[in-house]
């Protein structure tokens, strides 16, 4: 009966063998979407509760560089992983103020809240919903985008911080998700659909919807790039 | 009960949950606001558009040769065919039979090139068809840029030459079999009679064929070589023979085609005709090696009705366009049922 | 073809008749091109680093007697929704590509094993199942990605959804990923860059290929792609042999495909593996591999001649006969044009070589003619 024994023996190890496969498998998953989750991080520099807004400082996330705040204003910053480092500036002469913190896992995009930050308070950390605008909306032509759009050459992350522009306080601004611009708050502009990549807004795909064309039976093959 | 059984058994399964969702789409139509006088002229005019397309594989299949994935040969035979006839300016009947006319010589030229080419092949035609087939519609594009055509109605109008890629037949030979003796019901509803007539003659003739000497000694080659070689039969000249029908009749097809569609549609249009025509076939019973009359006139029926139905049917009830997508899936689907199935004979 | 020294260098030939007609075509059209040789070399670069991967899969179903495995677009497209899971969780980087990667193995996994038991039911008609197939999965791909993400499947991110609120979106930019693989190790030597990376990542799978041939599962498959008869009888389960080449096969096409679109940047959703199984049989058969034999260096010489001719020739086109679509369509017709002649030389030597064999047991005598049905 040993060679029983011995089937035995080699399922149990193949059983084994696949076990641990399957958890470095997840292990690695769960590593890698740790590790390389991107997050948006809105800095928001405006009163909230009984912090008051800081008045001019410069404000820089892990090693991008740093941008000015006014009173409230609102930037943004592109993160890739959990845990960051805020230098804050106050440009007083007095030390710079160093916080590291923790991006909560779920969050695409987080509010984080400079005066709740410098004072120590907590949650100074929210996550932030996005809203996506309806699509019976036009997308805005403006040529805006394609000047802090990466240029097609491969570049090193993480990418400085966009360029920062005056802006007034402005409570109902929706910040893009997808874009690098900065939003530009114009009064009376309800609701603006982010600055989508290059296709326009379209409600079915190339293929579907076109008129019937009997040749079309199978979809074509020889579509080149 | 059990003659029940065989039946259904010879008729094929896939046939009939084909047939049964065919019957099941006409029939809730009407409850999605569908025309069923209209889906049905859509049909049978469909239907004449590509039966000659499905009549062109019979040969090759028959002989041996597989099915016929470099139809697109003939198909660019024809389009030279028609756009000569454009370019003389041929109307009507005339310019139709024009076309046919032209596109013979081609025809039977590729066709025996193409035979010649499969002979040397034998075993792994299908491959090797498709890609044939391909690179001869990308060889044809040059072609059609650089041919001397004239008729202003197909070159492009800025530069004066090289032929537009859809050309209409509008005013030369639009519809002529269609309107031949065509029944007209109601607004919606015509049937096309002369391109039915056509249809029949070319599968009558093609049937006539089949049981003369040549074509015999076609089946024979495609059903046993060995046999065929012992009886004298040369097995090379009878598949060319086969390759040189089918490419013809794909010319013919394409002529058809393009006068009941109302376009001459070049360049990389070809390409995807093969594999409805195979899809077609396939659906209608024939194997790999074994294809007959019905198989045709079945296969492309319930094809083609399903092609039609399924996305005005579906679309109207979801309110959404899936009709695409379900093409792939129906029509490949098909295609591959009938790949991996056991070669088992069906009527 | 008699006898002697004029045989054998007519044997190279048509052996070799492939490469030697694409390099003479090649070569011939840089000149009009007008293309510098500094570009063309760092196009190559790129190319290799692109596509080799993607080649790469295919050669062990070669090696396992199945032909070309047009079966890999299913690979590709599981690479693909890997992708989209990747860009829904926002994972940025090499990151983003590892998880890319493993969230669509276990589907290339599963597509492999559809793939392997429907090549093993149309066993002899193994190539165009396999292209039938794959455009059979394309539909799925596009019912599965155009209306079950975001309604089945949670998406989670709105930027890559349809403006109607399911379906994922035509063109996805993948700028948190682009690039990645390239640029993790790029070295500058002279005029060119190369992605190091990635050119690391393609010598880990040519390593894995040639430790896996010595593998009792690689003596295997070589056992079945012989003869499957002989192997049945040595005790070699075939059927599972063959649908584990799939498989392999497959998964290294999902993570070829991801690679590729890296180097991209850009992902068609609905079309980008549209033309993969064509670039990588092109290069393969261009580098000299046929249906029963590839070996690496096909892979590598395909790819260089392949994607070389692809970059000159538009512009040789455009230059020679003044119209770039001219160009454009003589460069897909030499595409297919060298598939079907690689094809139709492998099939008529093959003949060739059992006509031999036939006449080498009849001792040669003049019969040879009837019994193999000679062209008349």
């Amino acid at each position: 009966m040993s060679d029983t024994a011995a089937k035995k023996k080699i399922r149990q190890r193949r059983n084994i063998v696949r076990a641990a496969l399957i958890l470095v498998y997840l292990g690695l998953m769960v590593l890698v979407f740790v590790q390389g989750k991107g997050h948006t991080i809105l800095i928001d520099n405006k009163d909230s509760g009984s912090f008051a807004a800081l008045e001019g400082v410069r404000v820089a996330v892990d090693r991008q560089a740093d941008s000015e705040y006014a009173a409230g204003d609102r930037d943004m910053a592109k993160v890739v992983g959990q845990v960051h480092r805020v230098v804050i500036d106050r440009q007083d002469g007095s030390a710079k103020i160093e916080k590291t913190i923790r991006l909560p896992l779920g969050a695409d995009t987080v509010l984080l809240s400079l005066p709740k930050l410098v004072a120590g308070a907590e949650p100074y950390l929210e996550p932030f919903q996005v809203k996506v605008s309806a699509p019976a909306t036009r997308k805005p032509r403006r040529p805006k985008a394609p000047r802090s759009r990466a240029p097609p050459r491969p570049r090193p992350r993480p990418r400085p911080a966009p360029h920062r522009r005056r802006t007034r306080a402005k409570r109902s601004s929706t910040p893009s998700p997808a874009g690098r611009v900065r939003q530009r708050p114009t009064p009376r502009r309800r609701t603006r659909p982010p600055p989508r990549t290059r296709t326009g807004p379209s409600s079915t795909p190339s293929r579907a919807g076109r008129g019937r064309n009997p040749t079309d039976v199978v979809k074509d093959p020889f579509h080149f790039e | 009960m059990r003659s029940f059984k065989k039946m259904v058994e010879d008729f094929g399964w896939p046939r009939i949950i084909i047939f049964l969702f065919l019957v099941a789409l006409f029939i809730g139509a009407p409850f999605v606001h569908v025309r069923m006088d209209s889906s049905l002229s859509d049909v049978i005019n469909r239907f004449g558009q590509n039966a000659i397309f499905v009549l062109a594989m019979v040969p090759m299949i028959q002989s041996g040769c597989g099915l016929n994935f470099g139809l697109s040969i003939g198909v660019v035979a024809g389009l030279l065919g028609s756009t000569l006839s454009i370019e003389f300016g041929l109307t009507g009947l005339l310019g139709f039979f024009g076309a046919v006319l032209f596109s013979a010589p081609f025809a039977v030229l590729f066709g025996w090139a193409y035979g010649r080419l499969l002979n040397k092949v034998k075993g792994e035609e299908m491959t090797i068809a498709m890609y044939v087939g391909f690179a001869g519609v990308m060889f044809m594009c040059i072609m059609w840029l650089i041919l001397p055509f004239t008729s202003p109605n197909m070159v492009w109008g800025y530069a004066g030459k090289g032929l537009r890629t859809t050309i209409t037949v509008e005013g030369y030979w639009l519809k002529v079999l269609n309107d031949f003796l065509a029944v007209r019901i109601g607004k919606f509803f015509v049937f096309p009679t002369g391109e039915i007539l056509f249809v029949a003659l070319a599968a009558f003739l093609m049937s006539l064929f089949m049981r003369s000497k040549t074509g015999t000694a076609l089946t024979a080659v495609g059903s046993n070589p060995d046999y065929a070689r012992a009886s004298g039969i040369s097995v090379d000249k009878m598949r060319t023979v086969s390759v040189v029908l089918s490419t013809f009749l794909g010319a013919v097809g394409i002529c058809v085609f393009e006068q009941s569609f109302g376009f001459i549609q070049l360049y990389t249009a070809p390409v995807n005709m093969p594999f409805a025509a195979v899809a077609a076939i396939l659906i209608g019973g024939a194997s790999v090696n074994k294809a007959s009359m019905l198989n045709v006139v079945v296969g492309a029926f319930l094809f083609q009705g399903l092609l039609t139905m399924t996305p005005s049917v579906i679309n109207a009830a979801l309110q959404t366009d899936m009709s695409e997508v379900i093409r792939i899936m129906v029509s490949n689907g098909i295609i591959l049922y009938a790949l991996t199935r056991k070669t088992k004979v069906t009527k | 073809m008699s006898g002697g020294k004029s045989s054998k260098l007519g044997r190279f030939f048509s052996e070799n008749a492939v490469v030697i007609i694409f390099l003479l075509i090649t070569v011939l059209a840089i000149k009009p091109s007008g293309l510098s040789l500094t570009y063309i070399g760092q196009e190559m670069i790129n190319r290799i680093g692109r596509d080799s991967f993607l080649v790469l899969a295919l050669l062990l179903p070669i090696y396992a007697g199945m032909g070309l495995n047009f079966g890999m677009t299913l690979g590709a497209m599981s690479g693909q929704i890997g992708l989209i899971f990747a860009i829904n969780a926002n994972i940025r980087g090499v990151d983003g590509l590892v998880f890319a990667a493993l969230a669509g193995t276990p589907i290339s996994i599963l597509m492999g094993y559809i793939c392997g038991v429907v090549l093993n039911k149309a066993k002899g008609r193994e190539m165009v199942t396999g292209y039938i197939l794959a455009f059979f999965i394309n539909g799925v791909y596009q019912f599965v990605v155009m209306y079950l993400m975001g309604v089945v499947i949670p998406i989670k991110n709105p930027a890559i959804l349809l403006s109607r609120g399911y379906g994922i979106r035509n063109t996805l930019n993948l700028e948190g990923v682009r690039q990645s693989l390239d640029i993790l190790l790029a070295l500058k030597l002279g005029p060119f860059t190369l992605p190091l990376a990635t050119f690391l990542v393609i010598a880990a799978l040519c390593v894995f290929i040639v430790w896996f041939k010595k593998t009792k599962l690689g003596q295997d498959m070589r056992a079945v792609g012989h003869d499957m008869a002989v192997a049945e009888a040595s005790g070699i389960p075939v059927d599972r042999t063959r649908v584990i080449v799939i498989i392999i096969s497959t998964v290294l096409a999902c993570y070829g495909q991801i690679i590729f679109l890296q180097n991209m940047g850009n992902f068609a959703t609905y079309n980008a593996h549209d033309q993969t199984s064509f670039f990588a049989v092109a290069a393969i058969l261009v580098g000299g591999a046929s249906v029963k034999k590839a070996t690496l260096p096909n892979v590598f010489i395909g790819v260089i001649l392949l994607h070389v001719l692809f970059v000159v020739s538009p512009l040789a086109g455009q230059n020679l006969f003044g119209s770039a679509m001219i160009g454009e369509y003589f460069r897909q017709f030499i595409g297919y044009g060298v598939i079907a002649l690689s094809l139709v030389l492998y099939a008529w030597r093959a003949r060739k070589e059992t006509e031999r064999a036939r006449e080498g047991l009849r001792g040669g005598a003049a019969n040879g003619d009837i019994a193999v049905g000679g062209a008349k």
